[in-house]
């Protein structure tokens, strides 16, 4: 099965996006921050992230542009989601941001089938 | 307290309205986008009756989180009236919030004491504004502890003032965040970049109802979390007897 990395500080829904992941027939790590993403991806490089732009410490932006700076990981699917809308998918591409989801909007499915897109 | 007492009170000028309520509207958004999903998973045909147990108390704790967060933008516009100051005892009022908010806490597997201290001196504040930013301080604060690194409360005699301060274990701030808080209030979706889930107008407002009191707000930097803190004037009963 392919490993999905969920970075969310919120624990909940945190929870939440791993039933989910995990519904569609995917394994799934996690990360509460930028920081032990780095860690976790460092040891095992993910076949997709999924992760809130919002995190605890270094924002996802931050983390975003990381990833684009080592040759192992800026090819490695990212969907990112936000509380509301007003990100757009073009300015995030650059960063290996391959689907936007809105919190505000989004419902489990489109969590799966954003997983399995970006693997198509 | 911690290794370095950078201690930074704040003096600085007040947020205007469209700015306070374009800054809350979007702070609202996390948790009830969070209230959002939670309640898909309660929907879910596959959710089990313990999980459903679990994900009842979480509506519940979220909701209150909500409310809180309305509540501080309450109190941002009830300042105009008179406020009434009283004699408090300063441990019964961290007694009290850390009553109501250690269950969010707890079912996030973190922890929150008190800092004991007996015969604490009294001091002359509101009892709910000062309940009010205390309750903020901890929201702000739960991102930024653990099991193994609570966030403590703690009230200490600092000359002819009582401060209450709330520690954590997060990232550090900086000496200006009170001011930038208010300057980027509305117009930066995380006025704080080193704490992005930091409530910018919960700070704000702390700040108001705290200078409605005669009180102030400030922080204290260590090397490894920051105290955002409340003083207030001791009171004078006893000396009057």
């Amino acid at each position: 099965m392919k490993e999905v990395l969920i970075i969310e500080s919120d624990t909940w829904l945190g929870d939440h996006f791993e039933n989910i992941v995990q519904s569609g027939e995917f394994t799934v790590s996690r990360a509460a921050n930028s920081y032990s993403a780095m860690d976790m991806i460092t040891d095992k490089v993910p076949a997709v992230i999924l992760m809130n732009l919002k995190l605890s410490s270094v924002n996802g932006i931050g983390l975003l542009h990381e990833l684009q700076t080592y040759s192992d990981t800026a090819g490695v699917p990212i969907i990112v989601y936000a509380d509301e809308e007003g990100i757009e998918l073009e300015t995030l591409e650059p960063y290996g941001v391959k689907r936007v989801l809105i919190g505000a909007t989004m419902k489990p499915a489109d969590v799966v089938a954003a997983v399995r897109g970006v693997l198509a | 307290m911690g290794n370095r007492d950078l201690s930074e009170g704040y003096d600085g000028h007040l947020f205007n309205d469209a700015s306070l309520q374009s800054a809350l509207a979007h702070e609202i958004t996390s948790p009830t986008v969070l209230l959002r999903q939670l309640s898909l998973m309660v929907a879910d045909k596959n959710t089990t009756p313990d999980k459903m147990d679990t994900l009842s108390r979480q509506l519940t704790l979220t909701s209150d989180k909500i409310l809180r967060m309305l509540k501080t933008f309450q109190y941002a516009y009830d300042t105009q009236q008179e406020i009434k100051l009283e004699t408090i005892n300063p441990m019964n009022v961290c007694v009290d919030v850390v009553r109501e908010i250690k269950p969010l806490f707890m079912a996030q597997g973190k922890k929150l004491e008190i800092k004991p201290r007996q015969h604490s001196p009294l001091l002359v504040a509101n009892y709910m504004y000062l309940k009010q930013i205390l309750a903020t301080y901890l929201d702000n604060a739960l991102p930024y502890c653990s099991a193994e690194d609570p966030v403590y409360v703690s009230v200490d005699v600092i000359g002819e003032k009582i401060r209450i301060g709330v520690r954590d274990h997060g990232p550090s701030v900086t000496i200006n965040v009170w001011d930038e808080v208010v300057d980027r209030l509305g117009k930066a979706a995380s006025p704080v970049a080193s704490r992005p889930h930091l409530s910018s107008v919960g700070l704000a407002v702390s700040h108001k109802l705290a200078s409605a009191m005669g009180c102030d707000v400030g922080h204290v930097r260590h090397s490894d979390g920051v105290t955002f803190y409340v003083e207030a004037n001791l009171s004078r009963q006893m000396s009057l007897v």
